[in-house]
């Protein structure tokens, strides 16, 4: 009957995305305001052996927007903690946690513009890679204490399946913590008994008619998010029972794309500015409509299409294109 | 000479006598015009001779030694109309009656309450319901306009009773529990109106013939079938069409079926809106059958045997991720269907003594595909009912029977752990993936009670219904006992003052008890019910039929199962409802009127969060609705609806994950916000047309006439910072048509 309950909502929820919906709910996929798009890891899983981690250096790239920002000032917060229990159900947060590692060098950070990415006129791209120590020495002996004692709690099979350490990055206008975005990622630590870790897709091409882009087409169009197949690794799970079952990973694009300034008007043809793309997200091999816009493109800043390629294990990486004026 | 004219005067004088012997006669059978049903029992007068007639057990009747070749044929019954013929007879003159009802649809909305009966029980039949404004023709929607009954919100078809949670309620067909009552979207019930004779509607209080409802039991009894010859009727509307056919087997009983189909899919694909994000791959779609056998094997030993088969099926193509969550992307198909075979039989030993033994035997599958995830269930079911009830003397009628429910299970599951709180639910790709393929799993309940009724002498105006019952819920091995009790105390013989309460218990669900999904140290949740209210019959002082209920009840929830961030669920939750249910019903030919008004309180309350307003709280609701019979078999009804809004937890913030691409709310007090009162004007039109073998009915029934935007909920954006309304059903036309024969 949860099933059944379960599919319920989800037809409510498809009836009035349909019927009912107005299109005036910012969407996910168009990029218009202060948001942080993607955070990614460069190991999504390391390996702990109750004592240390290896690699006990993980960097953490942040991609956000801040398009109609005009270039005010930036700045992050960034503190990591081990799960909760959010599949359970607990809220995302650190408070309260003993995990919590809050280290000053990571907090207030102001926000400078890397190598011409995030910049006038599109402010809409990825940070300077930011490294996390998970060392007992930066972390603290008491924080540290936590996750040898999570260790020694979890099974031989949890172990291999790994924990999530939730790392959050808190993105806001310098002085004003009102308007704060607070979003996290998995880093996953197992057992060494798990030699193959999970490692980042990458390769990602937005390609139109097996080509890879260079400027947005002009007319309605399908475009692929292209990921090579090898980048679908394969990986083990451990049951309670200590079997081990493969499996191959799902690979799946987030599409993100510039929209217009207003809030309420992020996928109406009549005052679309950038266009769209019908869907937020694709599997490789499925092609994905584009939408020019019905009037003039912006002209003082560029259309950004940001692809996030995904595994279904933590990993990603980014690729950012850009059409017109700016970087 | 005196001796001869003797003879002659006597030969002359009894001439004419055997003349009036062997006169006309006139025979026929009397009928209920439009639908070939003979009547029984019906006084014809034959004038201007004032000869008298009554029609036999199949209608006939018969006249003899008419003088008068001119007469005038008189007859009437009460409710239906008189009827008056002039007939010139000949000697054996045939002549068939068509009595026209007085009212053809005239709705008797009655909620018995009787002395042998359930203090709680509310009956309504099927033949009133289905006609009243906004159910659309299905009798069973119509249980909204009970007092006590919570609206349910939008689109869902749950039955909520006074304060309870959905899952609380129960629903039966002849006592056998049925996986679901109404198909998709709730537009009509599972079981063919035309083979349903009514529907008990049981609540706080209910006695111990029933259990393993916290709520309450919504019942349907399928009909009694009294055919004397072949009928059927045939019928099609906006969302299905079906038919009905009954027979007399003559000595071999008696036998009616029925099915429809609907093509509610290819409407609601005519109205969606063209779009990348959603389409429908097929269309929804469901149908039912259904059919009853009856034969009486003695005098002592009836039989009969129901079957119902219900099947549901939607699937649909979301391109972009529901809500938001990319989890719910791709393909999404859900089939349900069950079916149950129910043979009863009912052996009379005696005047005082009564045994009915039933068994429903069944199958339930679900098929359920969201996205990558899914759950498929087989289950065969087998419920099985005994009850006896025995006249032990003038005082004391013991009932006592047994309720059981087996079942055995296949199950196979792919499905996140979904935590809900507040009425916000998470998105479901940040739940913890379950995945499991259990075979043969039983989950066997036993029921047995005690429901014997007591009145101290025949003249007191005291009745007692002292009760217990005691379920064992073989999965989690509890066993839980319920003791109840009712009274009913007759101030004179039209108001009644009743009584009634105890302990109801019910099983936590599969998924809740489960090893591999939920938590196995679940235990049954429970409720204490308490009603106290007054009954009055107004037959006397307004019209036949008014009649008024009050009353107050009060139900106190303990060891419910909640979403728990350690173990999935627990036993910690609480809760309270209280209310005071008031209903009138008054007729005043040709009007007649409904009202009820319900006004209550539903809270709960965990170690987490002190005493909240339960989502399903509504402190007004309000239906009055009125009809009028108007000539020629025109009726024009109304129902008007007024509710306290809905319940909406409002987030105070959210979290991205952005492995997932989704934000997690972060909520604040529950249900802390009140949306807008429902309010809701129903229309409905009916028209017969009766011709002398055959009937035609057509029905218009608009709900929301006035197209009024009721904010049934709150949906977010994908950070919850911003968020628009979800509104509820605008007009909604729907026309019918039904022929009778």
């Amino acid at each position: 009957m949860r099933a059944l309950k379960l599919f319920t909502y989800l037809v409510i929820l498809g009836f009035s995305l349909s019927a009912c919906s107005s299109d005036t709910m910012p969407r996910y996929s168009i990029i218009q305001g202060l948001r942080t798009l993607a955070l990614v890891a460069d190991s999504p899983e390391i390996n702990f052996d109750g004592t240390s981690f290896t690699p006990n250096t993980v960097t953490i790239t942040p991609t956000i927007s801040d398009l109609y920002g005009s270039g005010r000032a930036l700045s992050f917060n960034l503190y990591w903690c081990l799960d909760p229990g959010i599949g359970l159900g607990v809220i995302p947060s650190c408070d309260g946690n003993p995990s919590a590692v809050r280290d000053a060098t990571l907090q207030n950070v102001a926000i400078t513009a890397p190598s011409g990415t995030f910049s006038s006129p599109n402010y809409t791209g990825s940070l300077a890679p930011i490294p996390l120590n998970f060392t007992p020495g930066f972390m603290g002996a008491t924080a540290f204490s936590y996750y040898t004692a999570r260790f020694l709690s979890l099974t031989s099979a949890q172990l291999y399946n790994g924990y999530s350490i939730l790392v959050f990055f808190e993105l806001y206008p310098t002085g004003d913590t009102s308007q704060k975005i607070t979003t996290f990622k998995r880093i996953v630590f197992s057992s060494s008994t798990k030699t193959l870790k999970n490692t980042n897709p990458s390769n990602l091409e937005i390609r139109r008619d097996g080509t890879e882009i260079t400027s947005l087409p002009s007319s309605q169009s399908s475009l692929e998010a292209y990921l090579p197949s090898s980048q679908a690794e394969s990986y083990f799970t451990q049951s309670t029972l200590g079997a081990l079952s493969t499996a191959t990973e799902t690979l799946e694009t987030a599409w993100f794309f510039t929209g217009p300034s207003d809030i309420s008007c992020s996928k109406k043809k009549e005052c679309t500015t950038d266009g769209y793309f019908a869907l937020a997200r694709s599997v490789p091999g499925e092609l994905n409509l584009f939408y020019p816009p019905q009037g003039s493109i912006p002209s003082t800043r560029g259309r950004i299409l940001i692809g996030v390629a995904k595994d279904n294990r933590g990993g990603s990486s980014v690729k950012r294109y850009v059409d017109g004026t700016g970087p | 000479m005196n001796a001869c004219y003797l003879k002659y005067f006597l030969l002359f004088s009894i001439l004419p006598s055997f003349a009036w012997a062997t006169g006309y006669t006139l025979q026929g059978q009397v009928f209920i015009r439009g639908t070939r049903d003979t009547l029984e029992g019906v006084n014809l007068y034959l004038l201007p001779e004032k000869l008298k007639a009554t029609t036999d057990s199949n209608g006939h009747y018969q006249f003899d030694s008419i003088q008068t070749p001119h007469s005038k044929l008189v007859v009437n019954f009460p409710g239906f109309i008189r009827a008056e013929e002039d007939l010139e007879l000949t000697e054996t003159s045939v002549k068939n009656i068509l009595l026209d009802r007085e009212n053809t649809l005239n709705y008797e909305t009655t909620i018995e309450s009787k002395e042998n009966k359930d203090t709680v029980l509310k009956t309504l039949s099927q033949k009133t319901a289905a006609r009243m404004p906004g159910a659309g023709s299905d009798p069973i929607r119509a249980i909204q306009n009970l007092p006590g009954v919570n609206r349910s919100q939008g689109f869902t078809s749950q039955v909520i009773i006074q304060g309870s949670a959905p899952q609380d309620t129960r629903y039966t067909i002849d006592g056998h529990e049925i996986p679901l009552i109404f198909h998709f979207g709730g537009l009509s019930s599972v079981f063919n109106p035309d083979l349903t004779e009514s529907f008990d509607y049981l609540s706080a209080g209910y006695q111990s013939n029933y259990g393993r409802a916290m709520g309450g039991i919504l019942n349907l009894n399928t009909r009694d079938l009294k055919v004397k010859q072949t009928k059927g009727s045939a019928f099609i509307d906006t969302f299905n069409s079906g038919l009905e056919v009954e027979t007399s087997l003559g000595d071999q009983g008696q036998f009616a079926a029925g099915a429809r189909i609907s093509y509610v899919g290819q409407v609601l694909k005519s109205v969606l809106k063209k779009s990348d994000d959603f389409s429908l791959s097929v269309a929804p779609s469901y149908g039912d059958i259904g059919a009853i056998y009856e034969k009486p094997l003695s005098s002592r030993l009836k039989f009969k045997i129901a079957m119902l088969g219900s099947h549901d099926a939607l699937e649909f193509i979301a391109n972009n991720p529901l809500g938001g969550d990319p989890s719910l992307r791709g393909n999404f198909s859900n089939q349900i269907g069950f079916f149950r075979l129910i043979p009863e039989f009912e052996w009379t030993h005696s005047g005082r003594s009564k045994t009915k033994f039933s068994l429903a035997l069944g199958r339930d599958f679900i098929n359920t595909d969201i996205g990558a995830d899914y759950f498929n269930l087989r289950t065969i079911a087998a419920t099985f009912r005994v009850e006896n009830r025995t006249r032990l003397n003038d005082s004391w009628l013991l009932a006592y029977g047994m309720d059981h429910r087996l079942s055995w299970a296949d199950v196979s599951f792919k499905l996140p752990l979904v935590f809900s709180e507040g009425g916000i639910t998470n998105p479901l790709s940040t739940g913890d993936t379950k995945v499991a393929t259990l075979t043969n799993v039983s989950s066997h309940l036993f029921g047995f009670y005690l429901n014997p009724i007591y009145k101290p002498s025949l003249d007191s105006r005291w009745t007692f219904y002292p009760g217990a019952r005691i379920d064992y819920f073989a999965p989690i091995k509890e066993i839980k006992a319920q003791p109840r009790l009712g009274a009913r105390y007759a101030l004179n013989p039209t108001l009644a003052l009743v009584t009634a309460g105890g302990l109801y218990a019910q099983a936590p669900t599969e998924q809740q008890y489960s090893d591999s999904y939920g938590n196995s140290a679940i235990k049954s949740p429970s409720c204490w019910h308490l009603k106290l209210g007054g009954e009055k019959d107004l037959s006397e002082e307004l019209s036949k039929g008014s009649e008024a209920y009050s009353g107050i009840f009060s139900r106190w929830f303990q060891k419910l199962v909640i979403p728990n961030t350690t173990t999935v669920y627990s036993n910690l939750g609480e809760g309270q409802s209280l209310g005071w249910e008031n209903s009138l019903k008054y007729n005043l030919e040709p009007w007649d009127f409904w009202m009820s008004y319900t006004i209550s309180r539903s809270t709960r309350s965990d170690p987490a969060h002190s005493s909240y307003l339960y989502k399903y709280d509504q402190t007004h609701f309000l239906t009055l609705i009125a009809g009028v019979n108007l000539k020629r078999n025109w009726r024009v009804s109304s129902r008007f609806r007024y509710v306290t809004g809905p319940l909406d937890t409002i987030p105070t913030g959210a979290a991205g994950d952005l492995d997932h691409d989704v934000f997690i709310p972060i909520r604040g007090l529950l249900y802390n916000e009140r949306l807008n009162a429902f309010t809701m004007l129903d229309l409905r039109i009916d028209k017969r047309w009766i011709y002398n073998t055959w009937t035609l009915s057509l029905y218009l029934d608009i709900q929301n006439v006035l197209n009024r935007q009721n904010v049934e909920g709150i949906q977010y954006a994908y950070d919850y910072k911003t968020s628009e309304s979800i509104k509820g059903i605008p007009i909604l036309p729907t026309f019918g048509l039904k022929g009778e024969f």
